[in-house]
This record gives structure tokens, C-alpha cells and sequence, in this order.
């Protein structure tokens, strides 16, 4: 009769872990590996634009802005979905950000776009890349700027 | 006795797991996202600047029984060929100021300069051609000078007068 009681007590434990288990086998992680640079851009009296491609890096410039080089790169992370259940995910970008500089000079990105735009991976662990469009102002303060911003993935 | 104890042992076990399951429900929306936050980085720098400071200066120069040119060099040197030579007078290269936080480095200049520019003058209607332009870039940091010479060519019997044109040089970082 010891025996039954282990047994009892044994499959008491598994039942009340079983749900924890299966909880984590549906999430999915997300690790950065890069963050987004848009290299060195020099102003004019003209504003302009700095548009970063995630599936190229490459930055393209309009109105007076000019493309100076520099370290340029999108943001990239590695997405990677639990090893049973489907691929499915969901990527959410920032609407926007804002960038702080020298003194109280601030620069605005905004249309995030993301390599695959969307949705359903190609495998366990794909990398994922995020371009987005900087917003300079007519003769914006030179310096370094910098903000901060999420990138999530959802399952559904 | 035996069927007791049972009992209370699997009372014990429920008493022991119960406050991990308490733990356990989170909403479904907060448990099946993963986040991850990233820095967006950007550096301002100054588009580069120029302007000019002084005009290419051809000088004087005396036509001959045959044509020929005079070269002012982007050394400031001057020299006639041909049937031309030089008479007494100032002259001097093309100065442009290069400004800007990007011509700190000077070897990542580079310079366009016209192919040919149509000089015009004399005692009306007449022109010259310049060509054979040459630039160079002297000086770091703050301060950058491009220096552009030429060279015009004179003909037999050109009409004396002053003759002028008009060139644009562009300077880019590469």
C-alpha cells in the first residue's frame, strides 16, 4: 500500500505541471542581434529624408539631405518559434521613434518596415530585419543621435 | 489505519503544488508575446560647403604670327606656347574655400572641373576657349582650399580686349 500512495502522489505532481509545460512550448523568443543605423547624413538648408531598405541595408536619401556613409544597417533579430505547434507569428513594429542629440535637437522615424514584412516563418529561427524613414529638418543640429524602440512578435 | 494515512498524504501534496498553480495563469495576449528593444542610431554631420575666394586670372598675353596658348597651373605658375607670349600683369589660379565637418578628410574629396568653358570678349563677338582645367586640394580640417588653373588658347590676329567667362566646380565626398 506504500506503493499506491507514491503512485498517487507521482501522478498528483505531473497533472499540476502539465499546463506550465505546454505554456512554454507555445512561445515564441525574440533576440537582437543589430541595432538600426542610419551611418553619417549630412544637412542642407533643404529637409530631407533618410530611408533605410531591411532587405538591402541600403540608405536612400531625399530632398536635401545628403547620404554620407558611414555604418549603415538595419535593425535585425533573431525570431524563433517553439520546436512543436506551427510557424505562425505576428511581427508588431513601433509606429515611430524619437531620436535625442546634441542639446534638445530631436529627430523623427517613423514607417518601421520589416524583411519578411510579415507573418508566417520560414523556419525555427529566422532572422527578421527592420529598415525605417528618418525625418531631418532643414540645417539639423550636427551630432549623435540616438532613441530607443520594441520590436514584438505575437502568436496567436 | 492503512486507508487514513493515504488520504493524508494526498493532502499534503495538493497543500505543497497549489501555490505554484496560483502563479501560473497569465492572460493568453501578455504570456504569447516576445519583445526585444533596439537603439536607432543616426550622425549629423555638415554637408560640405564652397566658395569661391579668388577668380582664375589668365593675365596678358600678346598674340603672335602663330597660334598658341597660355596655361595659368594650379601651382600658380604661368607659361605661354606657341606663337603667344606673355606680357607684364597679374594672374593667378581659382580659390575655393571647402568647408564642412566631412572635408576633414581630404582624401575622400573628389573634385569635377569643367571640360571646356567659352570665353567671350574683345571688341565684341569675339571668343577665346578654356580648357585643360586642373585642380588641387590643399590643406585639412577646416581648412580645405581647391586651387584650379587652365589653359586658353589664343589665335593669330585675336582682337585685343578683355575676355571672360563663367565655370562651376563641384567638390563631393565619397
Amino acid at each position: 500500500m506504500h506503493g499506491t500512495s507514491y503512485a498517487r502522489l507521482l501522478v498528483g505532481t505531473l497533472l499540476l505541471l502539465l499546463p506550465e509545460i505546454a505554456a512554454a512550448q507555445t512561445q515564441a523568443s525574440v533576440v537582437k542581434n543589430a541595432d538600426l543605423s542610419f551611418g553619417n547624413l549630412g544637412t542642407s538648408p533643404s529637409a530631407g529624408t533618410a530611408i533605410l531598405d531591411p532587405a538591402t541595408g541600403i540608405v536612400t536619401v531625399t530632398g536635401g539631405v545628403v547620404n554620407l556613409g558611414g555604418t549603415q544597417t538595419a535593425a535585425s533579430f533573431t525570431v524563433s518559434t517553439p520546436p512543436a505547434g506551427n510557424l505562425f507569428y505576428t511581427i508588431i513594429l513601433p509606429l515611430n521613434a524619437t531620436l535625442t542629440g546634441p542639446g534638445s535637437a530631436t529627430m523623427l522615424v517613423d514607417t518601421f518596415t520589416s524583411n519578411p514584412p510579415c507573418c508566417s516563418g520560414k523556419g525555427r529561427n529566422d532572422i527578421v530585419t527592420v529598415g525605417a524613414t528618418l525625418h531631418v529638418s532643414a540645417n539639423q543640429a550636427q551630432g549623435n543621435y540616438s532613441g530607443t524602440a520594441t520590436f514584438i512578435v505575437t502568436r496567436p | 489505519m492503512k486507508k487514513t494515512l493515504s488520504h493524508v498524504l494526498t493532502i499534503a501534496v495538493l497543500s505543497l503544488t497549489l501555490p505554484a498553480r496560483s502563479v501560473e495563469p497569465l492572460p493568453d495576449s501578455v504570456r504569447q508575446q516576445a519583445t526585444a528593444g533596439f537603439t536607432a542610431w543616426a550622425r549629423v554631420v555638415s554637408g560640405l560647403g564652397l566658395s569661391k575666394t579668388a577668380d582664375l586670372e589668365m593675365g596678358a598675353v600678346t598674340p603672335g604670327g602663330a597660334a598658341g596658348s597660355i596655361t595659368v597651373s594650379a601651382d600658380d605658375t604661368r607659361r605661354a606656347s606657341g606663337g603667344v607670349s606673355t606680357a607684364a600683369s597679374s594672374y593667378g589660379a581659382a580659390r575655393f574655400a571647402v568647408s564642412g565637418a566631412a572635408a576633414a578628410d581630404v582624401s575622400r574629396l573628389r573634385v569635377s572641373l569643367p571640360d571646356r568653358v567659352v570665353l567671350s570678349g574683345g571688341s565684341g563677338g569675339e571668343m577665346l576657349t578654356a580648357h585643360a582645367f586642373t585642380g588641387r586640394l590643399v590643406g585639412s580640417g577646416a581648412g580645405v582650399e581647391l586651387i584650379v588653373g587652365a589653359t586658353v588658347d589664343v589665335g593669330v590676329g585675336q582682337p585685343a580686349g578683355r575676355y571672360t567667362g563663367t565655370f562651376t566646380v563641384t567638390v563631393n565626398e565619397s
